[in-house]
């Protein structure tokens, strides 16, 4: 090792001996999420999209390569924002994604308020599974109410159970664009932003009017369950998931005067559930427990809690789902197929695809039957075209030659382009009926 | 042993490495090696009379409940104005999460006539610690509407990109280091008016650094004589016809030299104090000078296994040309700001005196 080496890791001895390293700072900005404590409480989303806009990037960005950085989840394989943007899941809680998507943000920014930002911290006690709702909805009145700085959307509006505003009594509306498809905005430019439509970027979604209809006192009531319930998990409460099943046995033993399985009849549920959640097979789900909590006239965050007070019950009914039709995509795609058909059955597989909307490779792999068939029509019309094409072009080659006979004239390129203004040289779809003509014309004796 | 050269052993001195030099002990460093005991050198700030008066006039300037919004720190070179609105940005460190009070900013220079706001906003946000610069997009509010551009690292989605940060990160002064580098070329109005424009869009304090050249410049420009403090980091001169200000002068100067040399990192330590009068002349009472004139003799030093030998000084100080060009500048500075009647009161000091005792004559 030479001096200036030596020096130098020397140096680089005192570097590190002497120097204090400080902890890292987290990049994002601070940004306080809204409504914290509150049954309005933002979802992780909500504030995923303001810290976007705040940092002038778009959401796709923040996650792949900006909150990349803070969490071993890759985030690319969530495919881009407005996939996720529209699943009300991961505000609610999913866990893969709702818990990554939290612990980034919160590494990111240093905000732990984040954490509460979620249901997620109800995972046990209750059952979280298809408690979200697929659909955007909003309340017009609330959007309208606040200043641009301050929008932002409520984990409350993306659960399934909710139907209407706490705060404004009106149901909530459709969040989807009113404009024409020509005047929305193409997915480079759009914004996304709670409270605006990301399709037009019309602030509060005043793009698409909206009729204010009063909420029924029912709907009203599950609101606000579900916004104690979201003020106290916001809050930082947590529950006990061991006692949840003496709890509901406690209910249910209330509603049915001692006979806990009586309940289930009144409640308007399954009494093989009943006895799973009673004894700890599986967890309840969101919308029993308020059927259970409407019949008994508790506060649902109440019976979480333990503290279980009487008050007037309420008229909530648990309604199982209704059947899904045995009909899946496939079925749909398949109908859709057959009916374009039906008008037009000589079609190639783009075409239809075109015709059905959907990609040609999902028509080629997950149709495998109907696209050969497809394929079969499609060849066989164009080699019928094709033999009708050179039938036509034969005949009328014909009538110009005999009208040039007739005349005196050779059957040569430029007096068939004279008589008929046919180009019948090399590359035309003539050619080879000109051809057959002149051999023909060569055979004859002379 | 490789000769220790003074540009690059004192390069990119960061504030956390001065931080870690303040608290060694006496032994720790004479224990460095050579190259850090240069460094540690050379970190060293020393406060003396002129800029402690500049940055009493700066912090009391500062704040929310002041209407100054642009702010001129102008000097000769080496005064320490690059130093003062560091230790400025040190005092406004702020320990809540994501907030950077103060960000101190170098223009860029590109050496053409265009000025590159780009370029500058680009310097702006990596010295907010902003991160994704590339990928900043710019949006805006229209008639009810939020437009977002698709094009991304351009200039609208740069300057939406400062604004925010200055708002989020709650910046209370953005100090622009060489701003003569944009203010040289181009437009100077326009260029002025995007700077005023930033600083009102955020509420935002701009603390503008530069030569004396800088003063001419700022004023010219009507909102920052009206809305703006011009605040003069001179040097200590012994060639005035006021010998008492000579006199206080070369003392401070003195001291100053006593302050560096009691943190000399080597065992045997020159005498420089009693030479303060001809180091001032040499310097030209400009403490950056002094200290890299010091800096130099320690690396000649140094080299010399820690011996001092006669010789050094010659060869550490700057040649009579360097100085003499110097001299120019400051000096055709100086009188600029005498002819500008620069920091003296708009009504004659007798005349003062005389409303003074007429107010009090009043209420009497």
């Amino acid at each position: 090792m030479n001096a200036a080496s030596s020096d130098r890791a020397q140096s680089e001895i005192v570097d590190r001996s002497v120097m204090v390293r400080r902890a890292p700072d987290p990049n994002f900005y601070a940004l306080v999420p809204l409504g914290i404590g509150d049954g309005s409480c933002e979802s992780p989303v909500s504030y995923l999209c303001r810290l976007a806009l705040e940092h002038c990037v778009s959401v796709d960005d923040l996650v792949n390569e900006g909150l990349v950085h803070y969490s071993p989840t890759n985030f690319r394989i969530w495919r881009h924002c407005s996939a996720w943007m529209k699943d009300g899941a991961i505000n609610v809680f999913a866990k893969k994604r709702t818990v990554a998507l939290r612990d980034a943000l919160v590494t990111a920014t240093g905000i732990q308020a984040i954490g509460q930002l979620s249901l997620a911290s109800l995972d046990g006690v209750i059952d979280l599974a298809g408690m979200s709702t697929a659909p955007r909805r909003h309340c017009p009145l609330c959007y309208q109410a606040a200043d641009f700085g301050r929008l932002f959307r409520p984990v409350l509006w993306d659960l399934k159970a909710v139907n209407c505003c706490p705060i404004h009594a009106v149901q909530l509306v459709s969040s989807d664009c009113g404009q024409v498809a020509d005047k929305r905005r193409s997915r480079w430019h759009r914004v996304h932003m709670p409270g605006v439509c990301s399709e037009c970027g019309a602030i509060a979604y005043a793009c698409k009017p909206h009729s204010h209809i009063e909420a029924s006192p029912t709907d009203l009531w599950v609101a606000r369950q579900s916004a104690m319930l979201i003020s106290a998990v916001s809050s930082g409460e947590r529950f006990d998931a061991s006692s949840m099943p003496e709890r509901i046995r406690k209910l249910a033993s209330l509603i049915g005067d001692g006979f806990p399985f009586r309940a289930a009849a009144i409640c308007g549920f399954n009494k093989a559930r009943l006895h799973d959640w009673i004894h700890g097979v599986r967890p309840i789900k969101y919308a029993p427990l308020l059927a259970l909590c409407a019949a008994s006239g508790t506060n649902a965050v109440d019976v979480l809690r333990g503290k279980m007070q009487w008050e007037e019950e309420a008229e909530f009914r648990y309604a199982p789902h209704a059947k899904r039709p045995a009909v899946n995509s496939l079925d749909e795609l398949r109908e859709k197929i057959t009916s374009v058909l039906a008008v037009q059955p000589d079609l190639s597989v783009s075409s239809v695809a075109a015709r059905v909307d959907c990609d040609r490779s999902t028509i080629m792999k997950r149709l495998p039957r109907e696209a050969a068939m497809l394929t079969m029509r499609w060849r066989s019309a164009q080699r019928a075209g094709t033999a009708k094409r050179k039938l036509e072009a034969r005949s009328m080659i014909e009538a110009v030659a005999l009208k040039l006979r007739a005349a005196g004239k050779q059957v040569t390129v430029r007096n068939v382009w004279l008589e008929s203004r046919v180009y019948v040289g090399k590359g035309s779809r003539f050619e080879e009926a000109f051809k057959l003509e002149q051999e023909e014309e060569n055979d004859q004796p002379c | 042993m490789k000769k220790l050269d003074f540009s690059e052993v004192v390069r990119h001195i960061t504030y956390e490495e001065r931080l870690i030099y303040s608290r060694l002990t006496r032994e720790q460093v004479l224990a460095l090696p050579d190259r850090q005991k240069i460094r540690y050198f050379f970190s060293l700030r020393v406060k003396h009379r002129l800029r402690d008066a500049a940055e009493d006039r700066l912090a009391h300037l500062l704040g929310p409940n002041t209407d100054t919004g642009i702010f001129t720190l102008f000097g000769p070179t080496g005064s320490g104005k690059t130093a003062l609105a560091e230790t400025l940005g040190a005092l406004m460190k702020s320990t809540d999460l994501g907030q950077r009070p103060f960000i101190f900013v170098s223009a860029p220079a590109f050496g053409t006539a265009k000025v590159s706001w780009t370029g500058f906003f680009r310097s702006v946000l990596e010295a907010g610690d902003e991160p994704m610069i590339d990928e900043k997009r710019a949006w805006s509010l229209v008639n009810g509407y939020l437009l977002g551009s698709g094009r991304r690292a351009d200039l609208p989605a740069f300057r939406n990109a400062v604004c925010h940060m200055l708002k989020n990160r709650s910046t209370q002064l953005l100090a622009i280091d060489e701003i003569l580098h944009i203010l040289r070329f181009g437009d100077f109005a326009a260029i002025m008016d995007t700077l005023k424009s930033l600083s009102d869009a955020v509420t935002c304090q701009l603390l503008l650094i530069g030569p004396y050249e800088l003063f001419d410049m700022v004023t010219s420009y009507g909102q920052v004589i009206r809305r703006g403090e011009m605040i003069y980091l001179g040097r200590y001169r012994c060639d005035r016809e006021d010998k008492e200000k000579n006199k206080i002068d070369l003392k401070e100067y003195g001291k100053i030299i006593g302050k560096l040399m009691n943190q000399w990192p080597v065992e045997s330590r020159p005498n420089f104090e009693v030479v303060a009068i001809d180091l001032l002349e040499a310097t030209l009472g400009v403490v950056g000078l002094l200290k890299e004139f010091l800096t130099r003799c320690l690396i000649l030093q140094t080299e010399n296994n820690g011996v001092w030998k006669s010789g050094f000084i010659s060869e550490a100080l700057k040649k009579a040309h360097s100085i003499n060009k110097i001299r120019e500048e400051i000096e055709a500075g100086e009188a600029m700001l005498i002819r500008a009647h620069f920091d003296e009161p708009v009504i004659k000091p007798a005349r003062l005196q005389e409303i003074e005792s007429l107010i009090v004559r009043a209420n009497e």
